[in-house]
């Protein structure tokens, strides 16, 4: 063992301790990146030498650079993060379309219906007062101007979820083919000793297409990592799929992933935010179909009823609210010329009626205990049955969402556990890293004094 | 021991500060408001009930408001109805007096004078009016039910209005069957004019049997209104009774209870400064504020 010997594990160790410096300094500039996952350097002791019998150390290796993480766990936050993207989006879009059910500030709905028959029941009292006629024409057309303003903001509703797809297919599209980019990369320079910040990028690339599509991941043997959307493969190691969205029959937006034998239909099994958005429409695609069987029903029975009776000038009544077929729910509209002219609401029962017939008026009246309205229920039971699913579908949502917020939580704690950067374990390992770099300069430092006073000497 | 970085603490503290914000926000709204359903996610299993007592409300609503109508209208009739009975009462007693011998003529002419003042003023009674209505024209009640002769232009229909769930109350009559019943009241009042007019005492002793009907006509007819007032009376007794328990009820299900709401508001913000006060002591300090 000689001096030069002790030169060598010195430099051998100011590498080691530089490099820990480097990584340190790394780890606390990424320390807000998101999807960092903080590394460590990797020491060992280098090979020993016989010499005289006697086995020496020849000081400390870099074997490598680790990074910090689990794959389980990644691919747990993945999906954690799909379901918790997906239930929040539904949250939030149920949330803002309730607020057109305003059922309890005596606005909703229901209060429209029962105020509408309400004044029919007070113009008993004199069906030939014009005050009351105009009372019973006005509760009939905010009857219909709620319905139709609550159906008109469910389908805008839908129609700004439709526009909203085309523009995170755009992203998701841009994601895919760069994972399979990294997955190219990844694969020339091994998926073990490769940088750390290629399996970051598309880790996070993963995760970000997990929040927005619901997309899951497997990492295959060679560490190419494969994204699956809606059950379909999308990505496979560095080839990759795209996703495109087109109204169907219905004009409601679907989307499609492309395969060789042409595209498939994925929407329905979508996750993540376009998930939740694709689930959201469908609840408001099924409130608003019951507002369509409301609105269809209540002026089919009403006009027919009406065109029984007759008006103050003896004509038979016209219809009392009119709807077009395409969309009830939205056009629910009283009719101008009974709007204008409360005198042709026909409740008299003959055409020569006298002032104090109400005949027909009864019969009117009589409509809103009738089971007319699907499945033998009335037309309060229809209204109050949509209104408390549209309840029960927003509570059930908010809960669904506070539950996997607290999964995805869990998850990232534990994630963060692992792989996220700790400013103050960082400064311990710099004082480390710095101290064992002043350590091997000093023994330089006296490998250097040995060889001058070697060199005196002579 | 679970490793848990600095960076990881932020990101705790700021979901829950997120949380807390919401539940804060929920327990402001109904402290603020008074209300514990603002919207109906926030009591699905309760909406039912709601909308049911709303429709109730407002039903019991129009019930009480026709019911206080119907009363006008029936006090009206009672009124006209006693008018016209005091009407015949004098005219019996009219006729008890000039049936009976010995009457003179002139006795007899000035009888039937006020008999013919008796015709007019029962003529008024009959074709009484509330609120520019009718009373006896049945559903008619525009036009005027009986001429100076006594002829009916009414309808035989009677309206009615509605003032509980399967109890209608009517709001004027039938006149035809009121004045001209088992007796003809004008006719009858005709009769007696002319008997006395032509000093003929049997045919004034003739006129006390219809007389006598007609007094039981609107005997059974004022009868009949009181029994509608009552019905009227009890049907807005029962809805405003019932209108107090619904909006019992009603207030028990939307409303927040006033005591719990501003405790759980004073919980949660106690919740949610504790939350920043822990946000704010993870800021102040690391291992670099020791360093040199």
């Amino acid at each position: 063992m000689g001096v030069l010997d002790s030169l060598a594990i010195g430099r051998r160790a100011l590498g080691a301790a530089s490099a820990g410096v480097n990584v340190v300094s790394q780890n606390v500039a990424n320390a807000a990146t998101p999807g960092y996952s903080r590394r460590r350097v990797l020491q060992q002791t280098a090979d020993p030498v016989r010499r005289r019998g006697l086995w020496l150390g020849t000081g400390v290796n870099v074997r490598g650079i680790n990074r910090a993480s689990d794959r389980l766990l990644g691919v747990r936050v993945v999906a954690a993060t799909g379901a918790d993207a997906q239930a929040s989006t539904i949250e939030t879009t149920l949330s803002t379309a309730q607020a057109y059910f305003n059922e309890t500030s005596g606005t909703g709905l229901s209060e429209a219906y029962s105020s509408f028959y309400s004044s029919m029941s007070e113009l008993t009292a004199n069906p030939s007062d014009s005050g009351s006629r105009r009372q019973v024409v006005e509760n009939a057309s905010t009857l219909a101007q709620t319905v139709s303003r609550t159906g008109k903001g469910l389908a805008d509703g839908i129609d700004q979820i439709d526009g909203t797809v085309g523009d995170s297919i755009d992203q998701i599209n841009s994601d895919l083919s760069a994972i399979a980019s990294l997955n190219a990369s990844i694969g020339k320079q091994g998926a073990n000793t490769g940088p750390g910040d290629l399996l970051d990028r598309r880790d996070e690339l993963i995760r970000g297409l997990g929040e927005s599509a619901g997309a899951t991941v497997e990492l295959d043997a060679n560490g190419q990592a494969n994204v699956f959307i809606g059950g379909f493969a999308v990505v496979m190691g560095k080839e990759s799929r795209t996703l495109s969205v087109a109204d169907d029959s219905s004009g409601l937006a679907q989307v499609y992933v492309s395969s060789d034998s042409g595209k498939m239909r994925v929407t329905d099994s979508l996750g993540g935010e376009l998930g939740g958005l694709m689930s959201s429409r469908s609840t408001m695609d099924g409130w608003l179909s019951q507002l369509d069987d409301f609105a269809t029903n209540l002026a089919s029975i009403v006009n027919a009823q009406h065109a029984l009776g007759f008006d103050t000038s003896g004509n038979p009544g016209g219809d009392v609210f009119s709807v077009d077929p395409s969309s009830p729910g939205t056009t629910l509209t009283i009719d101008p010329s009974l709007q204008a002219d409360p005198n042709l609401l026909a409740v008299a029962g003959a055409a020569t009626a006298d002032p104090g017939d109400g005949d027909n008026l009864t019969a009117l009246m009589s409509l809103k205990s009738s089971a007319t309205f699907g499945s033998g229920t009335t037309g309060a039971t229809a209204l109050s049955s949509l209104t408390t699913s549209v309840g029960s579908e927003v509570a059930a949502a908010t809960s669904d969402s506070t539950s996997s917020a607290a999964q995805l939580s869990d998850l990232q704690t534990q994630r963060d556990a692992i792989s996220k950067v700790d400013t103050d374990e960082e400064a311990i390992k710099l004082i480390e890293f710095q101290t064992a770099y002043r350590a091997a300069a000093r023994i330089i430092s006296a490998g250097d004094q040995m060889l001058q006073s070697l060199l005196a000497i002579g | 021991m679970i490793r848990l970085p600095r960076s990881s603490i932020y990101d705790l503290t700021a979901r829950l500060q997120a949380a807390n914000s919401v539940r804060l926000g929920t327990a402001e709204e109904q402290a603020s408001t008074g209300r514990r359903i603002n919207r109906p996610s926030d009591a699905p299993s309760d909406l039912f009930e709601v909308h049911q007592l709303n429709a109730a409300m407002a039903e019991q609503d129009s019930w009480k408001s026709n019911a206080d109508s119907a009363t006008g209208e029936l006090n009206a009739m009672d009124t006209a109805l006693g008018q016209a009975n005091d009407i015949i009462v004098r005219a019996r007693e009219i006729a008890v007096d000039m049936a009976s011998d010995p009457k003179s003529l002139e006795d007899r002419a000035a009888a039937a004078k006020e008999v013919r003042g008796l015709q007019e003023s029962m003529a008024t009674a009959a074709n009484a009016t509330f609120n520019d209505r009718y009373l006896f024209a049945g559903t008619a009640f525009t036009t005027v039910p009986f001429d100076t002769a006594g002829t009916y232009s009414g309808s035989t229909s009677e309206p009615s209005t509605q003032v509980a769930e399967s109890r209608w109350v009517k709001t004027g009559l039938d006149g035809s069957s009121v004045f001209n019943g088992a007796a003809d009241i004008f006719g009858t009042l005709e009769a007696l004019a002319t008997a006395l007019e032509a000093n003929d005492a049997s045919a004034t002793q003739a006129t006390l049997t219809d007389l006598d009907t007609s007094t039981t006509m609107l005997s059974d007819a004022r009868a009949g209104v009181g029994a509608e007032t009552r019905a009227a009376s009890d049907a807005l007794d029962n809805a405003e009774s019932l209108s107090t328990l619904f909006d019992s009820r009603l207030s028990q299900l939307i409303n927040a209870d006033p005591a719990t709401a501003y405790t759980k508001l004073a919980e949660v913000r106690n919740a949610y400064d504790a939350t920043l006060k822990v946000a704010g002591s993870a800021t102040t300090r690391t291992l670099l504020d020791y360093l040199s």
